[in-house]
């Protein structure tokens, strides 16, 4: 069963959260001052987010939420279960209509996108269908490609970074809580960590803390970056981080942005197979009686067709859902429910 | 059973493997999503944007049109490996669209370095446009005005480098060094927009025979600096040893530069009478190689005329721009003032005026503080700029002293002309006084961004220069 | 043994039967289970006036050996007077050493294999056990330098055909006690010999037996290379790339075994297998540990280099440049688009046929013999690399960055099945979905080879999972010095688990 370690479990936290964050921040027609801070605000939020999911790892340390859930009430059990799937679809379903908005903003004319999220699909399937342990060795090196892109588009940029580009603003609360909102419904790691803890060796709880930390720094980086280089460009780029790709020029490559689509490829199928992956444990801790990989099937046409119907349209974005929804299903599975099992009758509180 | 299921099962993964190629393939071959090969793009060096007299768009495209020599040198350095389209059009994209339909290809702007305009635009908005949203487009490509048209630009063919894309991308970056230009990429200009009260400055690029015509009016502005021009420079002959030496270089170059040149004036000629047919008539428009026949010939005819080629562009001044449009010209010794204040300058050769004699040093950047302060209602922007200066190693102390004085002076002259033309004429914030504002004083700015204008009328910038030997 | 008299004996069910105590009836019986082949020599003699038959097969035994060791010695047997079954059978077994090995053997499937395995056996009248002498003199190849894996500085000696001096040549260069051989038949009618070798106390129990294990589960008939041993070694995973590593190099072997891994040896096949093995030892050749550390380093670093370009060179240049030409500096692209100006394809056939030309090539050259092999090259060179450019059928730049891949693949041969059709894979994603495509590729292989594992060990340790310790024998190569001791086994990689 413990089949991840320590350093793997941050990787795949961290991958499943920087996906947005090299996307879309700092986002478009939005405060950078006003960012910075909701980043800040929303990482503390998350610190706190996570204690009743790891007093749950203290107590249960073998058993992943779903299980837990299962063993109080089955019929309760059974439903938080579907919950779970049914928010790694959700989830699932965002990334690829982001991805597919990304490739079809930043290279139109080069494949159409229900191509580009098919693929996506089919080998994060495959992905899946390896098991935790496959997509966690995969993670070590798709965090070792996103490191060094981030160092060479750093280090092509170094001359053209200018202090004169930084502009602040007086933070609003307004604007500042509207971050943070947007910042949280992102918090995604709630959805995995439950399901995934009983698979890491040791140090569950501090992976978690490790993963935000250096989620918060590279969201940081980033930024700073982003703002250091592009200046007020930013109010108008739809992907700041890509656009830097644009700008860098290096002896020996033209233009960096092509060379930096193959990190956005690789963090984003492990973070669909991620998803993929606990929707299969979730379902299969549900219903033991059909095969998991029957789910896992469901899940990937389920994450597709959803997908697949809003790209055609063209519609990349529903706030509600994107937004409101996924932050509900967060809150209940990743907050509440924990907390309920933790503080519940007849369980004896196990502290260390 | 178990069997069965894995049969299906791998059928499945086969079935959605095959169909996905298959989608593949469709894809690849026909309609939007149609691949298409590097031979089959109009591989655009530099793209040059006029307006014609009824409000139309004029696109230059500056492409690939390689001649080699042999089937092992496809691209001979030695040749112009370019040549350029025109259309007219109501809008930019309806005008690269029909130089794509007269060449049967598609442009690829992904590797155009520079987008010139011509000297009659005169609202940027719609390239701006433009710049921002077509295909491929990189953020740092330059965007520079000419004196003349673009399209007359980007006709010149030039023997020395591979095309004078590259030559004027290469000309604008040793003039960001050395201050006699302004860092001009397209991201900068939409960040100056951006931030300021919508000012920005663009070089201005010429063409040196337009130069000799009118050199002297404009003594003053004619460079210090010269390209290409090392092999006989003593350094303190100015504007007229430039003309002095175009002329020598021309008589070295008896008849051959001069056929080309009238070659060029021809193709000129026929270029300017084919606009006003090209709308109809393919070939006019679509191939303007008048001049590279003459300058081909008299690049192997000789060594000289290559470098009369080379010297064929130089920056001279710039162009303000506000709110999108082209406000007024500012000078070569103004840019170089606008280099010290705000960015520093890596060298800068200054000729200091000793007796009758000119003495040349070179003059670079060290330090710049910046203070802002507020006293009775006016805002004073102290700079502080520290400089160093390298002598000849023949000059004596006393003659240091004397020349660093001298420079010391003039380059306080023209910061101080700078200052005058653009902050008290213009009220053109180009000195980063948004950024000043910001990073010292929060409620200032805020006034800025209501009112830049009133706030850059209380505006005083007081220079002091510190050399350092 | 009443129904023993009863079933008649034959091919197929002569492996348990005993032989038979008269001579006269046990000839019969070989003769009937070999169907009379004609390599099986039985001579009958009388020693001491009681009957006996030497067996042996034609060629597999040493002519001279038998007449030195086996005829002489039985000749110059002698009892005074009728010597008894119990005499011949005392005198061959415990008062002569007629040769190095002996057996006594019970059954007809012992006496074949023997047979078969180039002994001499000496059938005794009214006794049922014979006795069997090692005099193998079998034509066999002599050692020879490795052909695949060939160094500068190590050895020169490879592996060869005959199980035994491989064996012989491990024990060379591993004179401890702890080295244990373990040998067993495979394959029912082959019966080959398959040797299982480690260090006691350095491969881990669970990982010896596992293998052990893997191999009494091969249920085929015949064993004639390592290929048939291999699928049952690697486990169930299906992957593209290959856990068990295989070597013709005795030092090499030796290498790994002390390094706590398994050995198999085959016999009839110049390799041996290793299990478990990692990924990056397919970039590790035993020069590197000749070579001081700092050429070592930089001689890993260009094979890592070389195996991204044997893989990936021609897929990402199809990608650029039929997908994102934006990538490439100005003149890089303005000389490939002048040299595509006038080539009839597009870069992405090109590719994929010039890709296809050499494996062609290749291929050729290397199942044909040595000479006209040679000849084979010349004829590539000259078609591929001139005609085809001058004749504008393919750019040339395309040919450099094929003849780059080439040479690139050639850097790690233990990849190249891998190498080569990850490369015809990538030049297609390339060529319909640029970078985009060679991504999922890419994407596709890191999940192939991270979801291998190999009795615990997964493929990819020590990059992914991340072991630091190991990683200083994978970036740079430690001096042995600090090597020496502290090498990791592959069992304390982490994410290796216990078997």
């Amino acid at each position: 069963m413990r089949k991840i370690s320590f350093g793997q479990m941050i990787t795949i936290l961290f991958l499943s959260r920087i996906f947005y964050a090299m996307t879309f921040i700092p986002f478009m027609y939005s405060d950078v001052t006003c960012q910075v801070i909701g980043f800040s605000i929303s990482t503390a939020i998350e610190c706190l987010a996570v204690i009743p999911v790891i007093i749950l790892y203290k107590k249960h340390p073998d058993k992943n939420l779903c299980q837990v859930a299962y063993e109080k009430s089955k019929i309760f059990g059974i439903l938080i279960c579907v919950a779970f799937a049914f928010a790694a679809v959700l989830v699932i379903n965002r990334l690829l209509r982001y991805f597919g908005y990304f490739m079809y903003v930043t290279f139109p004319d080069f494949l159409p996108s229900w191509i580009v999220i098919g693929a996506i699909a089919i080998i994060s399937f495959y992905a899946a269908f390896q098991g935790i342990e496959a997509i966690a060795r995969s993670a070590g090196i798709a965090f070792g490609f996103f490191v060094l892109s981030f160092i060479i588009v750093t280090a092509a940029l170094w001359t053209k970074m200018s202090f004169t580009n930084v502009i602040y603003n007086y933070p609003s609360i307004k604007h500042i809580s509207h971050e943070v909102f947007n910042e949280l419904s992102k918090f995604t790691e709630l959805l995995l960590f439950p399901i995934l803890y009983p698979y890491i060796k040791e140090k569950a709880g501090k992976s978690i803390y490790a993963a935000l930390a250096l989620k918060l720094i590279f969201v940081y980086l980033i930024t700073s970056i982003c703002v250091l280089t592009l200046g007020s460009y930013l109010n108008i780029s739809k992907f700041p981080f890509f656009d830097l790709g644009t700008y860098a020029e290096t002896f020996l490559i033209e233009r960096l942005d092509a060379f930096l689509l193959p990190a956005w490829i690789l963090i984003a199928f492990i973070k669909t197979a991620l998803f993929m992956l606990i929707a299969k444990i979730a379902l299969s801790t549900g219903f033991k009686k059909v095969k998991s990989n029957v789910f896992l099937l469901i899940i990937s046409v389920a994450a597709f067709a959803a997908s697949l119907a809003a790209v055609l349209q063209e519609k990349w974005s529903y706030s509600v859902l994107d937004k409101t929804v996924i932050m509900i299903l967060i809150l209940i599975l990743g907050v509440v429910l924990p907390l309920v099992y933790c503080f519940g009758k007849g369980d004896e509180n196990e502290t260390e | 059973m178990k069997q069965n299921r894995i049969i299906l099962k791998r059928f499945s993964i086969i079935t959605i493997c095959v169909l996905f190629i298959f989608s593949l393939c469709s894809c690849n071959s026909t309609g939007r999503y149609a691949k298409r090969d590097i031979d089959e793009k109009i591989i655009v060096h530099a793209l040059g944007i006029d307006m014609t007299k009824d409000g139309k768009f004029e696109v230059t495209l500056q492409m690939l049109a390689q001649q080699g020599s042999g089937s092992n040198t496809p691209i001979d350095p030695s040749k112009p490996n370019s040549a350029s389209v025109s259309q007219i059009a109501d809008t930019i994209p309806a005008a690269i669209e029909r130089c794509e339909t007269d060449l049967g290809k598609k442009a690829f702007l992904g590797h155009s370095e520079l987008i010139l305009l011509g000297k009659n635009v005169e609202d940027l908005n719609p390239i701006f446009d433009f710049a921002l949203n077509a295909e491929g487009i990189s953020l740092g490509i330059f965007m520079a005005y000419t004196d003349v048209t673009a399209k007359e630009i980007l006709n010149i063919k030039i023997t020395s480098g591979t095309y004078s894309a590259e030559v004027l991308k290469e000309i604008f970056e040793e003039s960001v060094k050395n201050g006699t230009s302004t860092e001009c990429e397209l991201i900068r200009h939409i960040d100056n927009i951006e931030n300021t009260n919508g000012v920005t400055v663009m070089p201005i690029i010429k063409k040196i025979k337009d130069d000799k015509k009118s050199s002297d009016e404009k003594e003053n502005s004619s460079s210090e600096e010269n390209f290409g021009e090392s092999k006989s420079d003593d350094s303190n002959v100015k504007s007229e040893n430039e003309k002095v030496k175009s002329e020598s270089s021309e008589d070295s170059q008896s008849e051959s530069s001069s056929k080309s040149e009238e070659s060029s004036s021809k193709s000129e000629e026929s270029s300017s009478k084919s606009e006003e047919s090209s709308s109809k008539s393919e070939e006019s428009s679509s191939k303007s190689e008048g001049g590279s026949g003459g300058g081909e010939e008299s690049g192997s005819g000789g060594g000289s005329s290559e470098e009369a080629e080379v010297t064929a562009f130089y920056i001279d001044g710039a162009v303000i721009i506000k709110n999108k449009k082209p406000q007024s010209v500012m000078t070569r010794d103004e840019i170089i003032g606008l280099s010290f204040l705000n960015n520093g300058i890596a060298e800068q050769e200054i000729d200091a005026k000793l007796g009758d004699t000119f003495k040349p040093v070179n003059v670079g950047s060290v330090k710049k503080d910046t203070k802002v302060s507020i006293k009775n209602n006016r805002v004073a922007v102290d700079i502080n700029l520290t400089l160093s200066y390298e002598f000849y190693k023949s000059y004596s102390e006393k003659e240091k002293k004397i020349i660093t004085a001298k420079a010391t002076e003039h380059i306080y002259s023209i910061c101080n002309k700078t200052i005058t033309k653009a902050l008290k004429e213009e009220k053109a914030d180009i000195f980063e006084i948004h950024s000043l504002l910001n990073h010292n004083d929060y409620t200032l700015y805020e006034e800025y961004k209501k009112n830049p204008d009133a706030i850059l009328e209380r505006v005083d910038i007081n220079i002091k220069i510190d050399p350092q030997n | 043994m009443e129904g023993k008299t009863v079933v008649k004996v034959n091919e197929y069910n002569y492996e348990t039967a005993l032989i038979s105590k008269s001579l006269k009836q046990a000839i019969l019986d070989l003769k009937i289970i070999s169907g009379k082949t004609m390599d099986l020599n039985i001579m009958e003699v009388e020693l001491s006036e009681h009957k006996c038959a030497v067996v042996s097969i034609e060629g597999m035994a040493s002519t001279s050996s038998m007449a030195e060791l086996v005829f002489r010695p039985l000749m110059e047997f002698d009892v005074k007077g009728y010597a008894t079954e119990d005499d011949v059978f005392k005198f061959l077994t415990k008062q002569s050493l007629l040769s190095a090995e002996r057996k006594i053997l019970t059954t007809y499937g012992e006496v074949f294999l023997t047979l078969f395995s180039g002994f001499a056996v000496v059938f005794i009248d009214g006794c049922d056990k014979c006795v069997a002498f090692g005099i193998q003199g079998f034509d066999k190849r002599s050692i020879e330098e490795p052909t695949s894996d060939g160094n500068l500085n190590g050895s020169h000696e490879g592996f060869i055909e005959t199980i035994r001096t491989n064996i012989s040549l491990i024990r060379r260069r591993l004179k401890t006690p702890k080295l244990r051989f373990d040998m067993q038949q495979i394959g029912s009618d082959s019966k080959t010999d398959v040797c299982v070798a480690y260090i006691t106390d350095k491969a881990p129990q669970g990982v010896i037996d596992k293998v052990k294990e893997n191999l009494n589960k091969i249920n085929l008939d015949t064993i004639i290379t390592t290929g048939y041993v291999e699928p049952f070694l690697q486990g169930k995973h299906k992957s593209l790339f290959s856990n068990v590593l295989s070597t013709d190099r005795p030092d090499a072997f030796c290498a790994k075994l002390n390094e706590g891994r398994v050995g198999i040896l085959v016999d009839g096949v110049p390799l041996a297998l290793i299990c478990p093995s990692l990924f990056i030892e397919n970039f590790q050749t035993i020069d590197d540990y000749v070579n001081k550390p700092f050429y070592t380093t930089y001689i890993r670093w260009i094979k890592y280099i070389a195996f991204f370009l044997a893989i990936a060179l021609p897929g990402i240049c199809v990608a650029i440049a039929t997908n994102h030409p934006e990538i490439l500096t100005h003149k890089f692209l303005m000389n490939l688009a002048a040299s595509e100006e006038v080539t009839p394809y597009s870069f992405f056939f090109e590719a994929f046929i010039i890709t296809i030309m050499y494996e062609l090539m290749r291929e050729a050259g290397i199942r044909l013999p040595k000479a006209i092999g040679g000849a084979v090259s010349i004829v590539g060179a000259l078609i591929i690399g001139d005609a085809a450019v001058s004749s504008s059928l393919v750019s040339a730049p395309l040919l450099i960055i094929i003849g780059l891949t080439a040479t690139a693949s050639f850097v790690i041969p233990n990849l190249n099945p891998q190498t080569s059709v990850f490369r015809m894979l990538f030049i297609i994603s390339g060529g319909f979905a640029g970078l985009f495509g060679i991504t999922l590729c890419f994407a596709f292989m890191l999940i192939n080879i991270s979801a291998l594992e190999n009795y615990g060990v997964p493929y990819n340790a020590p990059i992914s999972p991340f072991t630091f310790k190991a990683m200083r024998d994978v970036v740079t190569r430690p001096s042995f010095l600090k090597l020496g001791r502290s090498k990791t086994v592959v069992e304390n990689l982490n994410g290796a688990k216990k078997i």
